[in-house]
């Protein structure tokens, strides 16, 4: 556990000493946002059916857009190397990691996303259903997303082919969560939807900190 | 250190059988075998691109070869890895230190990722042991100093620290002597001397001779 | 068994062993691709809804079979590959890729002909098959992509196990999540295969080709695993031998 909490903890510092490049993501969040919108320009009502897909489209670009920076620096100064040959376990080291990179990036989106959501004129309690849906699905998209980074990392141009391989991974979060939404805007019952938003967690979290180690090891070699 | 004379808890012989290597159609290294016993300084020479960094990361188990294993004792490391990385330290060519770290909270995260490697006697006390440490490389003063601050001399000692931290018998290091200025070669061999007093294994790449006296030198060349 | 399975993972006695077997599958393969057709496009009587249309469910049916068939052997060998590092795994995990793939587009492409005249349109986001197919052709082209990303042909190999095994997992997770987003949505479920009483005129056409897109599946592995056997290998004596004396290939 001390180890998990070290690695959380230099990878907070890390971020905090980078303050510029801590804001990006979700700046980039807000602006794909307010692009939507102005290219749209949906009538009121019509826009309230967009808006969860919006915001939820907009967090996984900007989950894509932050994911790099993952292991890309650990792998460039020889960090990885040095966890890998570690006794601890690298799964437990790149769970710390994974938490980390949401708490820096998904975290802000979750805390964002609601207001912007009442910009694109959800009412409050859809609102509160939205956040909710962040809160559960952007830790997912940092989960299932380190798999493809630790894939990619030893690569040049590394970039595309994360979006390639990724993306449709990110398929059944974004389904579930704006139609969480959806749905309770509709006036259903969403207690199913959320049980499976929560499976998925559950699900990314166990698994994916085994492959992204697996993976990791095969990149470094 | 008080522990600098008694020998390792757990040392044993590290060798390779028929090793080879290749890269890019072309074979780095064919059929290379050798043995290393404890209390040995394995020095590995080769021109540029003969396949030092390889070996040594082979060695160390982050690599697989394309032919012939790795041992330690009777067993091949792919069999034993945790048991076989609780007794490696490895300073490699690009050595690990955050910039944006100070040099004291670099070797923390360092002292915990080697937790589990044998402790040595200062271990229950994790603060003493990392201004023990510091001290050693003579780091000390820059404790609470940026890495992106330090010399490239000063970066070496401090990956160098890494390896006083925790009581590993097998320190395989890729070139540990660039960008030393003549008193950092002088504490290299040192912290040499003493590791293979007390039974460890170097395993070394470098382009200038060691200067070890009363070790077991032994010198592969690859080229 | 394990022995054999070992021999068999060697490389020559994999090249010998298929290059004997190769010219009766394709023989057998032809045979079952000619009844199979026929069966299917005269023999079977015309459905009393869509008259001839749907004879091209022949291709469709199968094709869709082995897209999602051939990325379950591509994960398996990946397992393999990952757990023993056994080469001939990588191989066939390798190989099959582009040709999950094309099965997969074939499948995408009938599939959309046929909702024509179906549906209406050449593409219908309504159905849960059709959409699980396109995400599953990205899967693929996302495995083909970072096997060709890799310099290093052996990390490559072993990235793509994992890869595939991470897609495996995901596969059944993201259909189930597109056949929820219908059932709520209640578009227009035309079910193709939901009809529990085909006639087995239909039926034995469709088993027939559904073979026979097996072998072609297991034909092209073969070839496609020798030729990547053979560059491997190329600096082999075996492989000098073998392509000297041209006895075997």
């Amino acid at each position: 556990m001390n180890v998990f909490i070290t690695i959380l903890k230099r990878d907070l510092i890390l971020a905090i000493r980078h303050r510029a490049e801590l804001l990006n993501p979700m700046l980039f969040f807000v602006l794909v946002i307010v692009l939507f919108q102005l290219g749209l320009r949906a009538k009121p009502e019509v826009l309230v059916d967009f808006a969860p897909a919006i915001v939820w489209i907009a967090a996984l670009l900007s989950a894509l857009l932050s994911l790099d920076h993952m292991f890309r620096s650990d792998m460039e100064d020889g960090a990885l190397e040095q966890m890998i040959i570690s006794t601890q376990a690298t799964s437990l080291l790149v769970l710390a990691k994974i938490i980390a990179h949401w708490i820096i990036t998904g975290l802000a989106v979750t805390l964002v996303g609601p207001l912007l959501g009442m910009m694109l004129g959800l009412s409050f309690d859809a609102t509160k259903i939205l956040f909710l849906t962040l809160l559960i699905g952007t830790p997912v998209l940092s989960a299932i997303g380190s798999i493809g980074v630790a894939l990619t990392v030893g690569l040049r141009r590394g970039g595309v082919i994360l979006s390639l391989l990724v993306l449709p991974l990110f398929v059944p979060v974004l389904i579930f969560a704006s139609q969480t939404v959806t749905t309770y805007i509709a006036g259903y019952p969403i207690a199913a939807s959320i049980s499976f938003l929560i499976a998925l967690l559950v699900l990314s979290l166990s698994l994916a900190p085994w492959a992204t180690a697996a993976a990791l090891r095969v990149s470094v070699s | 250190m008080d522990n600098s004379q008694t020998p390792y808890a757990d040392v044993n012989i590290v060798s390779a059988r028929k090793l080879s290597s290749e890269k890019q159609d072309r074979w780095l290294f064919k059929d290379i075998s050798f043995s290393i016993k404890p209390g040995q300084i394995f020095h590995i020479q080769g021109a540029n691109g003969s396949g030092k960094t390889t070996l040594l990361r082979i060695l160390c188990g982050l690599t697989r070869s394309d032919s012939g294993q790795v041992m330690w004792g009777d067993n091949p490391i792919d069999k034993q890895h945790d048991q076989y990385h609780t007794q490696i330290s490895y300073v490699g060519h690009t050595d690990g230190i955050k910039q944006d770290l100070t040099v004291e909270e670099n070797l923390h995260v360092a002292a915990v990722l080697a937790q589990g490697k044998q402790q040595n006697n200062h271990a229950s006390n994790k603060l003493a042991n990392l201004d023990a440490t510091l001290k050693q490389v003579g780091l000390y003063k820059k404790k609470l100093t940026f890495a992106h601050a330090l010399s490239a001399g000063q970066r070496r000692r401090l990956a160098l620290a890494r390896c006083l931290l925790s009581d590993t018998s097998i320190w395989i290091l890729d070139e540990p002597l660039t960008a030393l200025d003549s008193q950092g070669v002088a504490l290299v061999e040192e912290l040499l001397e003493t590791h293979t007093q007390r039974k460890g294994i170097a395993i070394v790449t470098s382009h200038q001779t060691l200067n070890i006296s009363g070790a077991h030198y032994e010198v592969l060349n690859l080229s | 068994m394990y022995k054999w399975f070992h021999q068999l993972g060697s490389p020559p006695t994999f090249y010998r062993w298929s290059g004997r077997w190769l010219p009766w599958l394709s023989l057998i393969c032809f045979v079952l691709f000619v009844i199979g057709l026929y069966g299917g496009l005269v023999y079977a009587p015309a459905d009393y809804q869509q008259s001839d249309s749907f004879r091209i469910m022949y291709v469709h049916v199968p094709a869709a079979w082995m897209s999602m068939f051939v990325y379950m052997v591509m994960a398996i060998s990946g397992a393999i590959a990952i757990i023993w590092h056994m080469k001939l795994a990588e191989i066939v995990m390798l190989s099959s890729a582009p040709i999950g793939a094309s099965f997969t587009f074939l499948a995408l492409v009938t599939g959309s002909i046929w909702g024509k005249p179906m549906w209406g349109t050449w593409w219908e986001w309504g159905d849960a098959r059709l959409v699980s197919e396109l995400i599953l052709l990205f899967l693929y082209i996302g495995v083909i992509g970072l096997y060709s990303a890799i310099d290093d042909k052996r990390k490559a190999a072993q990235s793509v196990a994992i890869l595939s095994l991470v897609g495996i997992i995901n596969i059944p997770i993201i259909h189930y999540s597109v056949i929820w987003l219908n059932t709520l949505h209640q578009g227009p479920t035309v079910t193709k295969f939901d009809n529990p009483s085909i006639d087995t005129r239909m039926l034995i056409p469709l088993l027939i080709m559904a073979v026979a897109f097996k072998l072609f599946y297991g034909i092209v592995l073969l070839l496609r695993s020798r030729n990547e056997v053979l560059w491997r290998e190329r600096r082999s004596q075996w492989v000098k031998d073998t392509l000297g004396d041209k006895t075997d290939g």
